[in-house]
């Protein structure tokens, strides 16, 4: 019994070497191993954060357009009880493009515009459809909402880009 | 025989019984800090992990059986399950029933990172999530345990355990530093201090990473802190594994998490700085513990 426990700890920690490795060099060279990418995946969530910037704030927005016509823009302030930047990151759907596609992840904005809906409904806001969006300004130093406004606050269609 | 010797020194080093002093710290550090991470969570249940809120599971195909347990559940559900991961949490950190704990926190952990969590797709939950699946495989509880007080009546008995745990977690701790660090030297945004100057005035900024970019908008300074950051993180690693140049290794992690929190209000990766402890021998860690505290030393039982 201890012998075989000994193997497994042994399986285990060359699992995770293995695991280790192939998310460095992804790191580095953005090599993909043939086998085993969501162990790389994880691996690499672990050694790899903050890996760039923006220049502008992309935050996800919905609208929703009742039956009559008329439009209106959705709070959605209430369903994230989190840091604004949890937020906003929230919004982006990054691990689950990550281990999907890009095209699950347009999918995953229509599962998520159709749920706002379903919410809101339920929250006495009857609209025919939910359409999400980008709010979108440029960063300043003058304070993270001082451009949040027209006209440099603007409005993108869901893209993956 | 050279090859045994390898061998042997391979398996000693990553299954040899080793003290449970530093591997029972990071039990400690970690398991507060969860319960902690956790339970400023709580208000936020039904919308987070709830059929309230807007989330969708990770996993869109696969067994039946998986995507029906991925169903995102009732506000009521949702707070049965995060229950009793806040007491395992708790268990944990008291050193009760510690690898069954482990077990209970990292399985309900993935669950709500699998139906929300990854959503965020944060580096912290990752390393939350791959602690709590390391103290899976050693008894953390071997000493300043509850178990070691109900056991042996004292919470400062020891016992050797096994030294997987505390090897994972300093192995994915330097490969974390490293990673990090070598990434800035071929990442094409990393190549200039824009990276810095924008970060300091985004969703994550401070007000005093605001008040620095908006009084020293000089681009130079800001290549300059890069180098910066990237001379901190290539030193942390190298620092905490050998011995004389621990010091600055420690040092150099605490400043360079501390800068983090100031400056972009990132401290969830303050649970990595308690985890240095694991990287010098465990013996020198329990033998430092009790000259510098007699009252933490206590008897070695079997």
């Amino acid at each position: 019994m201890k012998t075989l426990g000994r193997i497994a700890g042994h399986l285990l920690v060359l699992g995770y070497l293995l695991a280790t490795a192939a998310a460095f060099l992804f790191t580095l060279a953005r090599i993909a191993p043939p086998v085993g990418r969501e162990a790389m995946l994880v691996s690499f969530a672990m050694m790899a954060p903050f890996q760039g910037y923006a220049t502008h704030v992309y935050e996800l927005g919905a609208e929703g357009v009742r039956a009559d016509g008329t439009r209106q823009d959705i709070d959605l302030s209430p369903y994230y009880p989190t840091t604004y930047g949890e937020r906003v990151v929230r919004g982006y759907l990054i691990m689950y493009r990550v281990f999907h596609s890009d095209a699950d992840g347009i999918a995953a904005f229509q599962r998520i515009s159709q749920i706002i809906r379903d919410r809101e409904l339920q929250r006495g806001n009857a609209y025919a459809v939910v359409q999400a969006y980008w709010k979108v300004w440029p960063l300043s130093p003058d304070g993270l909402f001082t451009l949040r406004k027209p006209p440099t606050l603007t409005r993108d269609v869901i893209s993956l880009d | 025989m050279k090859l045994k010797r390898i061998w042997t020194a391979w398996d000693t080093w990553w299954l040899g019984d080793v003290a449970p002093h530093p591997l029972a710290l990071v039990r400690i550090a970690a398991g507060t800090w969860l319960f902690g991470y956790w339970l400023i969570k709580l208000p936020g249940v039904p919308m987070l992990f709830s059929d309230q809120g807007i989330t969708i599971p990770i996993v869109t195909r696969g067994p039946a059986l998986l995507l029906v347990a991925l169903q995102l559940p009732p506000a009521s559900v949702a707070y049965g399950i995060y229950a009793v991961l806040l007491l395992a949490l708790c268990g944990l950190a008291l050193g009760w029933r510690s690898q069954l704990m482990a077990v209970i926190a990292f399985t309900l952990s993935v669950y709500f990172w699998m139906i929300s969590l990854h959503l965020y797709g944060s580096s912290f939950d990752m390393l939350y999530l791959f602690l709590l699946f390391s103290l899976m495989f050693s008894d953390a509880g071997g000493t300043y345990s509850l178990d070691m007080k109900l056991r042996h009546g004292s919470w400062t008995a020891w016992k050797p355990v096994c030294a997987l745990s505390q090897r994972l977690i300093a192995v994915q701790v330097t490969a974390t530093y490293t990673g990090v660090c070598w990434q800035k030297f071929v990442l094409e945004q990393w190549q200039g201090g824009e990276v810095l100057y924008y970060n300091m005035m985004s969703i994550w900024a401070t007000p005093p990473a605001f008040w620095f970019v908006k009084h020293v908008p000089w681009m130079p300074v800001y290549d300059a802190l890069v180098h910066g950051v990237e001379f901190l993180q290539f030193i942390i690693p190298i620092g905490l594994w050998t011995g004389h140049l621990r010091p600055v290794g420690v040092a150099a992690g605490i400043v360079f998490h501390c800068i983090i929190v100031a400056f972009l209000g990132m401290g969830w990766f303050l649970v990595m700085p308690p985890t240095y402890v694991l990287f010098p021998r465990p013996e020198s860690v329990r033998d430092a513990l009790f000259r510098r505290f007699p009252s933490l030393a206590g008897p070695e039982v079997r």
